[in-house]
């Protein structure tokens, strides 16, 4: 076990290192620097001042010492700055990631608990109407463009029937309330997590269908278990296992459509400050932004499959 | 989504000839998969629609009409028209054109560099193999979204850049598939005995594995194509994909972000949405068909 932890930890050193490596090249390409967006061309004797300027940060070097450079400051926890604020941008990432994981978190909760539930229902009951309905709506659910989803729900429950806020974290001006952040969240949440159900649930019923013919089913049926704990006991446990990894998988993919529905909701995370930074060509924040998400995903890659060698002991690694 | 047994097919395992090709089998197979059925027939309606557009639009889908601007579905207007008075229903058929295409190219682009990185990755085995593994690693740990939204607004947004963003950052998927495969196949019997007689590597890619893997590379394009639509809508959406004034359906509901079109105007957003969701559902459907069709041997 702890091999295989070491083993797995020293494979993601290559991939976060090339994961920096791209970052930069990208970042390189982008139009503006960090000396245009300080100094104007309209000041006098622009054109020295920015040379000037170019030469003490570095930004006249070679690209590979440049990169040699920002890969050591990157090491030391420095991200640079916001083109746009001069704010250093780790703090504005600080600032910012925890209304981002509520609402990741929230929608990874939704999608999660109603995957697994329809998953389960539509195993125990295969072929049945309840069964090809799930499965059609499965198929729905990664069809509809997230933002799409997002939008009916906010004509629907937002503007038809004024149940929940349009947009936001918290009403504006008034004391923070666990209630009233909530009622901001329920939108936007179930518009992340609804889209990624499918997903769970499709994982969850061929799990489930797997399970339920191995002979200690049969063995827990016959010494007269009831149906509940049968499933919940003895099916469910083992087959569960596998859907851990689909929350690796949903990650990625969560973190794009947190950039969308955060735009839509003005949800202030770090998928807002992400897509006004390439508005404004901010490029150390975009490059803060791409990096995390990589090392986020890297990160929960790395959980998932500790987690699977955990909860199956039958898997060995060395 | 796509489950693939890793085993290669065990000699012997062919069923006896029936004198039914394995073509007019995966055909029936497929044409039993009623979801799969409706999916083509909806998709085909909406090619049909994408091809014909200069034929049954029914006003200019670009140019301007202040006359009537915002109005709501009338016999004139089927589905209204937009802020600069433009004929939603002709912007419709029109912006189809555009996502179809972008799909079909981007999904191409992405087919094409994943049956190559996966395939030289499979078939060389060993370092090669390694190097382009750890750099399909590399790419698939960014978020695709987050990394085609990055790259395209370096880019510039244009129709033709939405297409090769979205192409080159999506190859990861097929390529792991197909170096599955050809590492399965390298080994066996037929392989050996192609090089047995001096056949080229390259002929042996081509001519003896690559035929194997053809079923399940159109699986997953297929469902590559579905989600390409979905990426050109989000990118389209946030401003960074196809620009107006062309018409595509994630950038007509861009128009629909103020709070004021959401609600006054409804059919300004509903008509795009529903029809990529339509789009991406009937191309999944027939995904499925294709999957029970080509891949009969993938647990799902």
């Amino acid at each position: 076990m702890t091999t295989y932890i070491l083993r797995r930890l020293l494979v993601s050193i290559p991939i976060l290192l090339g994961i920096t490596v791209i970052v930069f090249f990208v970042a390189s390409k982008m139009p503006g620097d960090a000396v245009l967006a300080m100094i104007s061309t309209e000041t006098p004797q622009a054109e020295d001042l920015i040379k000037l300027r170019r030469g003490q940060l570095g930004l006249d070097l070679p690209l590979y010492v440049q990169y040699g450079r920002w890969l050591w400051q990157l090491l030391q926890g420095n991200l640079g700055y916001s083109f746009q604020t001069g704010e250093s941008v780790i703090d504005i990432l600080l600032a910012r990631i925890p209304a981002t994981l509520q609402l990741m978190g929230t929608a990874l909760l939704i999608a999660i608990v109603l995957g697994v539930a329809m998953g389960v229902v539509s195993a125990l009951k295969q072929y049945s109407r309840t069964d090809y309905t799930f499965t059609f709506l499965g198929f729905a659910g990664i069809s509809i463009p997230d933002f799409f989803l997002g939008m009916v729900l906010v004509y629907l429950l937002a503007i038809q029937w004024p149940l929940f806020p349009t947009s936001g974290i918290s009403t504006a001006g008034e004391p923070y309330s666990l209630v009233d952040n909530l009622r901001h969240l329920a939108l936007p949440a179930l518009a992340l997590g609804l889209v990624r159900t499918a997903t769970f649930m499709r994982y969850t019923r061929t799990s489930v269908l797997e399970v339920m013919n191995n002979d200690y089913v049969r063995t827990a049926r016959a010494k007269g278990l009831s149906e509940w704990l049968v499933v919940v006991r003895h099916i469910l446990r083992n087959a569960l296992i596998p859907v851990v990894t689909v929350i690796g998988l949903t990650l990625p993919v969560l973190f794009g459509g947190s950039v969308i529905i955060e735009m839509i909701f003005q949800w202030p995370g770090i998928g807002l400050m992400f897509i006004g930074a390439v508005t404004a060509r901010d490029s150390p924040v975009i490059m803060g932004y791409v990096l995390f998400s990589a090392v986020m995903v890297q990160a929960s890659n790395l959980l998932t499959d500790m987690a699977y060698s955990f909860l199956d002991p039958r898997i060995r690694y060395d | 989504m796509i489950a693939t047994s890793s085993e290669p097919l065990a000699a012997g395992a062919e069923p006896m000839p029936t004198g039914e090709s394995l073509w007019a089998k995966a055909r029936k197979r497929f044409f039993r998969h009623k979801l799969a059925v409706l999916g083509l027939v909806v998709l085909t309606v909406l090619v049909l629609m994408a091809v014909l557009a200069p034929l049954i639009e029914r006003y200019s889908p670009i140019d301007l009409d202040l006359g009537s601007m915002s109005q709501a579905p009338s016999a004139a207007h089927w589905l209204g028209t937009d802020t600069t008075g433009r004929d939603v229903w002709s912007r419709i058929v029109h912006a189809g054109r555009v996502s179809l295409s972008v799909g079909l190219v981007a999904v191409s682009i992405s087919t094409f560099i994943g049956v190559l990185i996966g395939g030289i990755s499979g078939y060389a085995a060993g370092k090669v193999d390694m190097a382009l593994m750890r750099f399909t690693d590399i790419v698939m740990a960014f978020p695709s979204l987050v990394m085609i939204i990055t790259i395209a607004s370096v880019l510039g947004p244009s129709i033709y850049n939405t297409m090769l963003v979205i192409g080159i950052l999506t190859w990861p998927g097929i390529a792991r598939l197909v170096r599955g495969q050809f590492l399965s196949f390298r080994e066996q019997q037929f392989v050996l005995a192609a090089r047995s007689i001096g056949v080229t590597p390259f002929q042996i890619m081509v001519r003896h594995l690559f035929p194997n893997v053809v079923g399940t590379v159109t699986v997953a394009a297929t469902f590559g194509m579905a989600n390409a639509i979905l990426q050109e809508a989000s990118l389209s959406f946030l401003g960074l994909g196809v620009q107006a004034p062309t018409p595509s359906w994630g950038n007509m509901l861009q128009d629909a972000q103020s709070h004021a079109i959401l609600e006054g105007t409804p059919w300004l957003w509903i008509a795009p949405g529903l029809m990529i969701a339509l789009a991406v559902l009937s191309i999944n459907f027939i995904g499925d068909g294709l999957r029970d069709a080509l891949d009969p041997r993938s647990v799902h």
